[in-house]
């Protein structure tokens, strides 16, 4: 897709992140409990690795998905995960102390899930985040 | 002493579409660039030749291949190997940067981004690119 400047007035650009926003977080209850059956996935799997990198990768494209959306919770959470996960990534075996520093972060991003409080910011182009 | 091309033709490769649409709400709308999108590392490169990008803006983190091994082909590609590649990542550790920077990518952007300011940062870099290109 090929896009070009069609000079909009910050309204319309304002109106159309509000939109995304909106439409994003009509995603997250798929995109979170996508991150939990990972989770569950990982914990039972026998290629772990495999199972661990998927989980990474998911958590990372919220991470910055939601940030830039100012979806505040959802970004706080996924990135503190994110940076646990990070250097376990590189680890050959993942142990069972690293399962249990996982395992809280999941707990919170469980019940952020059920609550659905996402605690989107309102976009607000000057000043933006 | 040559005047600098003003950058107008960019590719995005992001496969993350909500990112993306904001990127290109960014980049063409407020901006005013002229921009292709693209969802994947293989469909960015076989857009180069129609397209002809004067800058590369490339997700790292992708499935298939990722920002690093699109970055490889383009540095391998005849005619695109010297076009200007951006990284763009979540990941803001200093280390990281550094380590995508000695890729070849002639600098790193990170997410969270501010859509109103991204063409502003993007046109910086091209001019910092630019004039240590001529030194």
């Amino acid at each position: 897709m090929t896009a070009q400047n069609d000079s909009p007035s910050e309204d319309t650009v304002h109106d159309q992140l509000v939109e995304l926003q909106k439409s994003y977080i009509s995603k997250l209850d798929q995109k979170l409990q996508n991150i939990i059956d990972l989770w569950n996935t990982f914990k039972s799997s026998d290629q772990p690795k495999d199972e661990f990198q998927k989980l990474y990768r998911s958590v990372h494209s919220i991470v910055g998905t939601s940030s830039t959306l100012n979806i505040s919770e959802v970004s706080r959470l996924c990135s503190t995960l994110e940076q646990v996960l990070l250097p376990m990534l590189k680890t050959e075996d993942l142990g069972s102390n690293d399962i249990l520093s996982i395992e809280p972060l999941i707990t919170e991003l469980i019940t952020l899930h059920q609550n659905k409080d996402y605690k989107p910011k309102p976009i607000q182009l000057n000043g933006y985040m | 002493m040559s005047e600098i091309t003003e950058l107008t033709k960019l590719l995005y490769v992001e496969d993350e579409t909500d990112i993306r649409i904001v990127a290109e709400i960014a980049l063409s709308q407020i901006a005013g660039f002229t921009v292709k999108t693209c969802a994947s590392g293989n469909e960015g490169l076989e857009s180069l030749e129609n397209f002809k990008p004067q800058l590369i803006l490339l997700d790292v983190m992708m499935p298939g291949m990722d920002g690093p091994h699109v970055l490889k082909k383009i540095q391998q590609h005849r005619e695109f190997c010297d076009t200007p590649v951006v990284f763009m990542t979540a990941k803001a550790r200093t280390d990281e940067i550094e380590k995508l920077k000695t890729l070849g990518a002639i600098d790193v952007i990170t997410k969270p981004f501010n859509p109103m300011t991204l063409g502003d940062e993007i046109k910086t870099i091209w001019q910092r690119h630019h004039d240590s290109s001529k030194r």
